[in-house]
């Protein structure tokens, strides 16, 4: 009973938002309506489990004195203050203070690095081990080449090259792992559906 | 043949829903029929794919050497479109979970959604349960860092800093926070393995990790790792990719002869 239950209600549930989807039934439409309304109050209860948890563990850690208890000090401060700014004036200069200031600058950063990993990745990646290998090479090259403004001056064929390497193998290997893709979330999705599998239930 | 292709054009303008209902029909049929002969112990062929059989050695040396695996589970939602890889990374963790229950060993799962955490916590306390050890499951073994995909990496990173690992598996929905987490924590001790549906991030995962899964191959851990009734799904996807190929050399060969498009 323990399993059964939320994998009926998985079931039953994922079934009527399919027909929902397929059907422009309005008794259906105003049942897949209120699951959704539903999915949203679970969404708002749970949010305020997770903050008042996230506050327990964090001040638990200041009180017990573990190594990282400055950082869980910040993480409340923080936490509190833009609730705190949020609350009181949602959509306000303060409340974007904190976006332009603190939170989208600590982004760009984390961003920022993502150039390092590319060129290291890259040298790994460009190695001749094998003939893919030099395939991607040269074919990295010549992209590479025809992004530089006197590319053409180098040879006119350098950007047909270019164009024709991105419309022509590089969209065949991307549509092909897109199908490919489309194929496997369809049969993931029906093997949820039809309690194949039930992630929901701890399996 | 000239109506052939209006009622092409009258099948995908008309209504996008017939053809989504027709895709899903075509589905269904070989599905279940596949599905009941793989769950009755019928036998399917597979190819090696190198990702999965490095992880089956991975979690037995995980066992002997007492070095946790890492398993990432992405900033992908149960619930919005990346469920069906976050549920393939969940199978993934549920396989590692088990093999770690089993022999009492530690594990290491992240994820950058609530939502995921919470279906990860339920699959790591069943396989602590299953094999015997309920009390080792304390939830510290799961860690959740926020949706947003360069703060989960940066809670990775930290996390990876706390004990050595074995190996670290990213598998679910990834952008560019998945090189950044493989890069960060590159060491050459600790094997990398992963992959992703997006074909921008598997690139740059395919450049930073040791080994990935292209494309579909996704959706076929549980089949390749321990879940012998996806082979029923993989079958399924087998037998519809035939077809497509085979609608695309047709669509191809009436565009040449000039009665389509």
């Amino acid at each position: 009973m323990r399993k059964a239950l939320p994998i009926a209600v998985a079931v039953l549930c994922g079934l009527l938002a399919l027909v929902d989807y397929f059907t422009p039934n309005p008794q259906i439409n105003a049942i897949g309506a209120r699951l959704v309304e539903g999915v949203a109050i679970l969404a708002a209860f749970a949010l305020w489990l997770g903050i008042v948890n996230l506050l327990g563990v964090h001040a638990r850690r200041i009180v017990v004195g573990e190594r990282s208890r400055g950082f869980s000090a910040v993480l409340i401060i923080a936490l509190l203050a833009t609730l705190a700014v949020g609350v009181a004036a949602p959509a306000s200069v303060e409340i974007a203070w904190v976006f332009d200031y603190v939170y989208y600058p600590l982004q760009a950063t984390m961003a920022a690095l993502l150039a390092f990993f590319v060129v290291s990745a890259a040298y790994r990646a460009f190695k001749l081990r094998n003939i893919q290998a030099l395939i991607l090479l040269v074919t990295g090259l010549v992209v590479f080449l025809t992004q530089l403004p006197f590319s053409s001056a180098i040879s006119p064929s350098l950007p047909v090259l270019r164009d024709w390497i991105l419309s022509v193998p590089v969209t065949a290997g991307t549509r092909g792992i897109i199908l490919g893709v489309a194929l496997g979330t369809i049969t993931t999705s029906l093997r949820i559906l039809l309690a194949v599998d039930h992630p929901y239930a701890g399996e | 043949m000239q109506s052939f292709g209006h009622f092409m054009d009258a099948l995908t303008s008309a209504s996008v829903d017939v053809a989504a209902l027709a895709i899903l029909l075509i589905f269904i049929l070989p599905f279940i029929v596949f599905t009941v002969r793989a769950k009755s112990g019928r036998q399917f062929p597979l190819r090696p794919i190198r990702t999965y059989e490095r992880l089956q050695s991975l979690v037995s040396q995980a066992t002997e050497s007492g070095r946790p695996i890492h398993v990432g589970l992405g900033s992908g939602q149960v619930g919005d479109v990346a469920t069906p890889e976050t549920v393939m990374g969940l199978t993934v963790f549920d396989f590692v979970a088990r093999h770690a229950a089993a022999s009492n060993q530690p594990i290491l799962g992240t994820a950058g959604e609530a939502t995921v955490l919470a279906a990860a916590q339920g699959v790591l306390q069943n396989a602590r349960r299953e094999a015997g050890f309920p009390e080792r499951y304390t939830g510290r073994e799961l860690n959740f860092y926020g949706p947003d995909p360069f703060a989960y990496a940066a809670g990775s990173l930290a996390a990876f800093e706390r004990r050595e690992h074995l190996a670290s598996v990213l598998i679910g929905r990834f952008g560019a926070e998945g090189l950044w987490i493989a890069e960060s924590s590159r060491d050459p001790e600790m094997t990398q393995l992963g992959g992703t549906s997006s074909p921008h991030a598997m690139a740059l995962m395919g450049t930073a990790l040791d080994e990935t899964v292209i494309g579909e191959e996704i959706y076929a851990a549980g089949a390749y790792l321990h879940r012998p009734s996806h082979l029923g799904s993989l079958a399924t996807q087998d037998v519809v990719r035939v077809v497509v190929i085979l609608v695309i050399l047709v669509g191809v060969v009436m565009t040449l002869l000039g009665y389509w498009g």
